[in-house]
């Protein structure tokens, strides 16, 4: 393997210094020189800047083919264009910061040729956005330890742009059902009860656009799907410029690996769809039932999440946003002390009424 | 002369207090139709009879018929404690008893405060003592039993605390605690789930393409049915049941063979 490698950052036209994807106003924005710019205008410039360099694309080839199993685990090796120091990342890193000078660094092979994205959904929260929400998910919990919500804690959030396959297929479900009618009615002496047997059958189809599932073994799938939905009218083509200031991944796990998953997804939906037709019936119980999925193709696109990983006595803690809706989920740590004092205190108070009732009744 | 005509009133008032004829109408307390009694025996329980119903405002009443020409002896009990006007204040408070020698049946009908301070545990609980005499003929003894018995479930009653099935603390307690742990495990249960907001997508109903979804097949086939039934339980907490008599009061009581 080469040692090093080109990488891409995109220049301030104004003073040089490396530019940040801004979510708040969509533009590429310079911290230091405070000027915004349009995307394409940027790309133009920088084109020109590096049409001098004469090894631009050499790597393109190279990194066209995809990554066999053992060239993952590797690290790579990239020479930073701002101050030349080398950065060291793992195989799927796509843009992330130099680690001596902070400036923001997109690494093109992992996201050009075969694994360009199709699409990405630049993010529409800022960091700050993600701070809060993370303190709202924090608010109002009388369970979590007291130092949980500290300043440090949140200063590790990262945007990260996530790989993900979105799958096309169409899911068709023939079922059968037994289902009960019950009619309760009594005299003096007996209640009756008159249970009506049926058998049910049904059969429906319908298309699914879009249903996401990570492709980074890195992030955990329920994570992932917690944070959804995403709304991929949002979606634009994909360009290098929108993950300068983020981390970004290409996918190391094979759209073929998440079929199964999806075809839960897809029999969960049919079943509730179908559900929704058992008008009247007191108990429905499937006696068979048969799903065929189709896929017809996943479409590889980048998306945004906010991600917090955090350690809380000895314990990893990892929450995330989606950096469209703002949509926050995790695990908060269970402060046990407290835990039993809520139950104590409640348990005590209760008894306490219940005897009081007891007494008076 | 004033002070002789408030003097004769203040004395008549004090006779309709205590006299057993004016306080409920001049009706005797112990209506023997069926003789079972010897008169002194009649005047004793009458006497004594009257004293409760003097002391407790609850009236006493016991009678006595041959047959209920195949009335309800419920009804009959009920209708014959309205009709004739038994009972005392607004509420006609009162409790009956009654034996019809016919078929041996015996009915205890309670009304007003007669229906709170005899509970349908109470009532079991006299007549277990009372049935003891009643069914060797010892009707004398049996009565006096029962009258002593409502002094006590009287006074009970007046004490604000009518005998009704007795609890059991160490039982109570352990309810209390169940309830309480439970409210317990309940609350931090709440705040538990409150603290995981990760959870996997059940289905993927928000991706279905519009319009997409087609039931093509739909079928509900009857095949058949099956009825089953099962007996009425008779419930058994505490306190007293009541029903209408045909006057449309409500009264308490109790019934059975003795």
């Amino acid at each position: 393997m080469p040692n090093t490698q080109n990488v891409l950052e995109y220049k301030c036209p104004c003073c040089g210094a490396g530019l940040k994807f801004s979510s708040a106003d969509q533009k590429l924005s310079c911290e230091y020189c405070d000027n915004t710019f349009e995307l394409e205008a940027v790309q133009e410039y920088n084109d020109s800047l590096n049409k001098t360099d004469t090894q631009e694309f050499d790597w393109d080839e190279q990194q066209n083919a995809e990554w066999t199993a053992e060239e993952q685990g590797q690290m790579r090796s990239y020479i930073c264009n701002s101050c030349g120091g080398e950065i060291i990342t793992d195989g799927t890193t796509a843009a992330t910061f130099c680690p001596y000078c902070e400036n923001p660094t997109v690494l093109p092979g992992n996201v050009s040729g075969g694994l360009r994205p199709d699409a990405v959904i630049p993010f529409k929260t800022t960091k700050e956005d993600a701070q809060k929400a993370f303190l709202k998910l924090c608010h109002g919990k009388p369970l979590l330890p007291k130092d949980f919500t500290s300043k440090n804690r949140l200063e590790k959030i990262s945007g990260v742009y996530v790989p993900f396959w979105l799958y096309e297929c169409t899911g068709n479900m023939d079922g059968q059902y037994q289902a009960t009618r019950v009619h309760r009615w009594s005299d003096a002496h007996y209640i009756y009860t008159k249970t009506d047997y049926f058998m049910l059958g049904r059969s429906a189809e319908a298309q699914f656009t879009g249903i996401p599932m990570d492709g980074s073994s890195k992030m955990d799938d329920t994570i992932m799907e917690s944070i959804e939905p995403f709304d991929m009218r949002d979606a634009v083509d994909f360009n290098t410029a929108y993950l300068s200031g983020f981390l970004a991944d290409k996918y190391d796990v094979e759209s073929k690996a998440g079929e199964e998953r999806i075809r839960q997804r897809v029999g969960n939906t049919l079943d509730d769809l179908l559900s929704d037709t058992f008008m009247g019936y007191a108990s429905v119980i499937p006696t068979s039932k048969q799903l065929r999925v189709n896929h017809s193709k996943a479409k590889y696109v980048l998306l945004p999440v906010w991600m917090l990983h955090t350690r809380y006595q000895d314990q990893t803690y990892v929450f995330a946003m989606n950096g469209q809706t703002g949509k926050m989920t995790g695990t908060l740590p269970i402060c046990k002390k407290r835990q039993w004092s809520w139950f104590a205190g409640v348990a005590a108070g209760v008894a306490l009424i219940i005897s009081l009732l007891q007494m008076i009744v | 002369m004033k002070k002789l005509t408030s003097l004769i009133f203040t004395f008549l008032l004090i006779l309709s207090l205590t006299s057993p004829a004016f306080a409920a109408g001049g009706l005797p307390k112990i209506a023997d139709e069926a003789g079972l009694l010897t008169t002194y025996e009649e005047e004793k329980l009458e006497e004594r009879a009257q004293i409760l119903a003097d002391k407790y405002h609850i009236d006493v009443v016991i009678l006595t018929v041959d047959s209920l020409n195949g009335r309800n002896i419920t009804a009959y009990a009920d209708d014959y404690f309205d009709y004739n006007g038994y009972g005392i204040g607004s509420n006609h408070s009162g409790v009956l008893l009654m034996l019809s020698m016919e078929y041996r049946d015996w009915a205890i009908s309670t009304c007003g405060d007669g229906i709170k301070a005899l509970t349908d545990y109470g009532q079991e609980q006299i007549m277990d003592d009372v049935l003891d005499y009643l069914g060797n003929d010892e009707y004398y003894e049996g009565f006096r039993a029962y009258l002593e018995l409502l002094d006590v479930y009287f006074e009970a009653y007046e004490n604000g605390e009518p005998i009704d099935k007795s609890r059991n603390i160490v039982f109570d307690l352990l309810i209390a605690i169940g309830i309480g742990a439970l409210a317990g495990f309940i609350t931090i249960t709440v705040m538990k789930s409150g603290m995981k907001t990760v959870k996997p997508q059940r289905g993927a109903q928000s991706y279905v393409t519009q319009n997409s979804y087609k039931l093509r097949h739909q079928r509900d086939l009857y095949l058949y049915s099956k009825t089953s039934r099962t007996r009425k339980e008779s419930s058994s907490s505490g306190g007293s049941s009541t029903h209408r008599s045909s006057s449309g009061r409500s009264h308490g009581g109790s019934r059975g063979k003795f």
